[in-house]
């Protein structure tokens, strides 16, 4: 059935190039006259992101889509899981009519993904040249995160980081510079302690401030280099991206409890504010003048902020000074649909080779935050002169580019659970309600039971 | 002859199949399905007989769920009963303003559930909301343990208030004059009048609403969803949240099945409990 599918992508690519190489050679009409060719695109990037996302699809319409006929409808099916629920309940009726051609879907769903017959797999685009690009054109983490059996499964749309961002004018009030942010946990302790104000006994003013789950531990425990490999690992199976994850390694390979005593000594002598539901707008509001996000973050910070202080952006401090740096991975993969119809699954290719040419790739960052996905675009005098005038943008890039891309974020069907296992019981260590030892014993053991009913179940 | 012996049921047929296809089909589904081990995409795998339920009782989670499911359960009831009852009281005295202060007690009730959770956020928040601001009360309502699930019964009691208002008042009015006046003749105090005549008038609208609220109680999820996700802690985590939690972040449908199936049993038992009680107290004119 694979080979079919593949071999039929070959016939119907000759046939596309032959044909309308014989139209331009014989000066006839263009294949759009006769023959628009719609698709339909389904993603789940809402508000800014969704806005640039829109435009770049419809420059793609208004230009080679003109020229080729091909028009792409895209379709905003609310979040990731949204998204998933309902492609997941197409399939299950095999609905052909009502899937879309291209859909982008979260890192979570990559095992899903892997099993749809349907989705055709980054692999077979890299091995039979689909889109003119080939998996070492691509930044090796980003695909990792979207590999599961060693098989890279999902083209890499919407990669993103952690970075740090911090309130430079409250650096300046308090004899800081701000063009030497924190480098590793414990400074940022110091820097978090000077930046502290109180009034009547109240913290006003905070240093550091963060809620910690599962994905900033994915890169504090992954940029540790407890082996000598420059990595660790959250969970076994190479984090879920060789095999299913059977467990959690961070209790075994002692990196939590590192982490731990480090950052439990860093926030009581700095005064992190370690429980908030509203970080971000405190960030804006200016209570709180340090706190790490998602690189996507950006473009919205940068409207926020403007008129209240000046923003700051660095990498994110490290555990320690052995440790690597290294920042995991997040964001989407998008999927070409081999729904049967040639016209439109080369037209989706079309839109990929489109998405991934270097001046679409900077376009989606300046508006949207990610990262660009494909190498060649670092390169770009585009990417150039857009960091030149926009530093900030290069923060997350430059972090991510030095990163060792084993460092990743555990790929498991229960990723929401171990989410909150850990920043509850991240949340007790620190109140000092559990020691150190039983709150990384007590979160192990809780990941565990998920992971092992999930699998069961599955 | 025929005809008319089918024809009663022709006009049950729409209200049956609404009530089978949305009731009981699912209600018999879920049941037959915590017997199962069940998939991602919600297909039953394999019979396992009790083991979800084992696995659910051998789960501490379960029980801090269940007590604090209890414990919200236990003063949203009675204080939004209680003061519900003490404003229908006020009320009751006619004066000119009656009825401003009736549509001012009931408008609780005509704010949405979600909405009222993003004005209580504003208000909850440490930083800038009001009762920080204005009170002073320097309190993290949401992200402390200590408090997180009184600030979301809260919520809930003021909402259901004016629920409790409109009920009460009602049968308030509807106790005959003769009676109170009476008593009043007999020289009949207030509490006296209370519990000799108004609780026992009103009852059959008290038990109602006690009935009511205990299923509201038992089930609550929708504050926690929308604005602590079970946390701080699991300090909020109530039995359907779990059951969510279950069903939409893990696709751990079984366990969903097997909280949901556990959950309607202690409500149901509860309520049977509450129905025991009425024939001795309530009463019905």
């Amino acid at each position: 059935m694979k080979k079919k599918t593949v071999l039929l992508i070959i016939l119907s690519l000759l046939l596309l190039t032959g044909h309308s190489g014989t139209l331009s050679a014989a000066g006839t009409r263009p294949v759009s006259a006769q023959s628009p060719t719609e698709i339909s695109f389904w993603h789940s990037m809402g508000g800014v992101m969704g806005v640039t996302l829109e435009g770049i699809v419809q420059n793609f319409n208004d230009t080679v889509g003109a020229e080729k006929g091909i028009s792409i409808k895209t379709v905003y099916q609310g979040k990731n899981l949204e998204l998933a629920k309902k492609l997941k309940a197409a399939v299950q009726a095999n609905d052909t009519d009502s899937m879309p051609d291209l859909t982008l879907m979260s890192s979570g769903e990559t095992g899903y993904m892997l099993n749809l017959e349907i989705a055709v797999k980054a692999e077979d685009i890299f091995n039979d040249n689909l889109i003119g690009l080939s998996q070492d054109d691509f930044l090796p983490g980003a695909v990792k995160a979207l590999s599961y059996q060693d098989k890279a499964v999902g083209l890499p749309f919407a990669p993103s980081s952690l970075v740090m961002y911090y309130n430079r004018d409250a650096f300046i009030a308090a004899d800081l510079d701000p063009d030497t942010p924190p480098k590793t946990i414990a400074e940022l302790a110091e820097v978090s302690k000077k930046l502290t104000i109180e009034e009547n006994g109240q913290i006003s003013q905070y240093g550091f401030g963060l809620v910690i789950d599962s994905w900033h531990m994915a890169s504090w425990i992954g940029q540790q280099n407890h082996d000598g490999n420059g990595y660790s690992l959250f969970g076994d199976n190479d984090n879920g991206h060789a095999d299913q994850m059977t467990k959690v390694v961070f209790d075994e390979n002692g990196t939590m409890q590192h982490f731990l005593e480090i950052y439990t000594a860093a926030a009581k002598e700095g005064n992190f504010k370690y429980k908030d539901d509203d970080l971000v707008n405190n960030f804006i509001a200016g209570n709180v003048t340090i706190t790490l996000h998602s690189s996507s973050m950006l473009p919205g910070l940068l409207k926020d902020t403007a008129g209240n202080f000046e923003l700051g952006v660095a990498a994110i401090p490290m555990v320690d000074e052995n440790s690597t740096g290294g920042v995991s991975f997040g964001g989407s993969a998008i999927y070409p649909m081999n729904l049967g119809d040639e016209n439109n699954f080369n037209a989706a290719l079309e839109f990929l080779k489109f998405f991934y040419l270097p001046e679409q790739q900077v376009t989606w960052q300046a508006g949207s935050g990610y990262l660009p996905a494909v190498k060649s675009a670092f390169e770009s005098e585009a990417y150039k002169s857009f960091v030149a005038e926009n530093p900030f943008y290069n923060v997350a890039p430059a972090q991510v580019l030095a990163s060792n891309p084993n460092i990743q974020e555990p790929m498991v069907g229960v990723g929401t659970t171990i989410l909150v296992i850990l920043k509850d019981g991240i949340a007790e260590v620190l109140d000092g309600n559990m020691s150190i030892e039983e709150g990384v014993a007590e979160m192990a053991d809780q990941c565990n039971i998920a992971i092992e009913e999930y699998n069961d179940a599955n | 002859m025929i005809k008319r012996k089918s024809e009663p049921y022709l006009y049950l047929i729409p209200a049956l199949t609404i009530v089978i296809l949305f009731v009981y089909y699912p209600f018999v589904k879920t049941i037959i399905s915590s017997f199962f081990k069940v998939d991602i995409y919600g297909n039953l795998k394999e019979f396992v007989a009790f083991n979800n339920y084992l696995k659910l009782f051998s789960n501490q989670n379960f029980y801090r769920a269940f007590s604090q499911t209890l414990l919200h359960t236990l003063m949203y009831v009675p204080i939004s009963i209680f003061i519900g009852l003490g404003l229908a009281f006020v009320s009751n005295q006619k004066s000119h303003f009656s009825r401003v202060y009736e549509t001012l007690f009931t408008l609780s009730m005509a704010i949405s559930v979600s909405i009222a959770c993003q004005i209580f956020r504003m208000i909850y928040n440490p930083s800038y909301g009001l009762l920080a601001k204005t009170f002073g009360i320097n309190i993290a309502w949401l992200t402390n343990k200590q408090y997180a699930l009184f600030a979301v019964t809260f919520i809930l009691i003021w909402i259901q208030i004016g629920f409790n208002y409109i009920y009460l008042s009602a049968s308030l009015k509807n106790i005959p004059e003769d009676i109170i006046e009476s008593a009043n003749i007999d020289g009949a105090g207030f509490f006296r009048k209370l519990f000799h005549i108004y609780i026992p008038m009103i009852s059959s609208s008290l038990f109602y609403l006690i009935v009511t609220s205990i299923i509201t109680g038992l089930t609550m999820i929708t504050p926690v969803l929308i604005l602590t996700e079970g946390g701080p802690q699991r300090s909020t985590q109530t039995m359907i949240y779990n059951m969510y939690v279950y069903a939409y972040n893990n696709s751990n449908y079984a366990m969903a099945y097997t909280y949901g199936v556990v959950v309607f049993f202690l409500v149901a038992i509860i309520v049977a409990i509450n129905f025991s009680f009425e024939r001795k107290s309530v009463f019905y004119r």
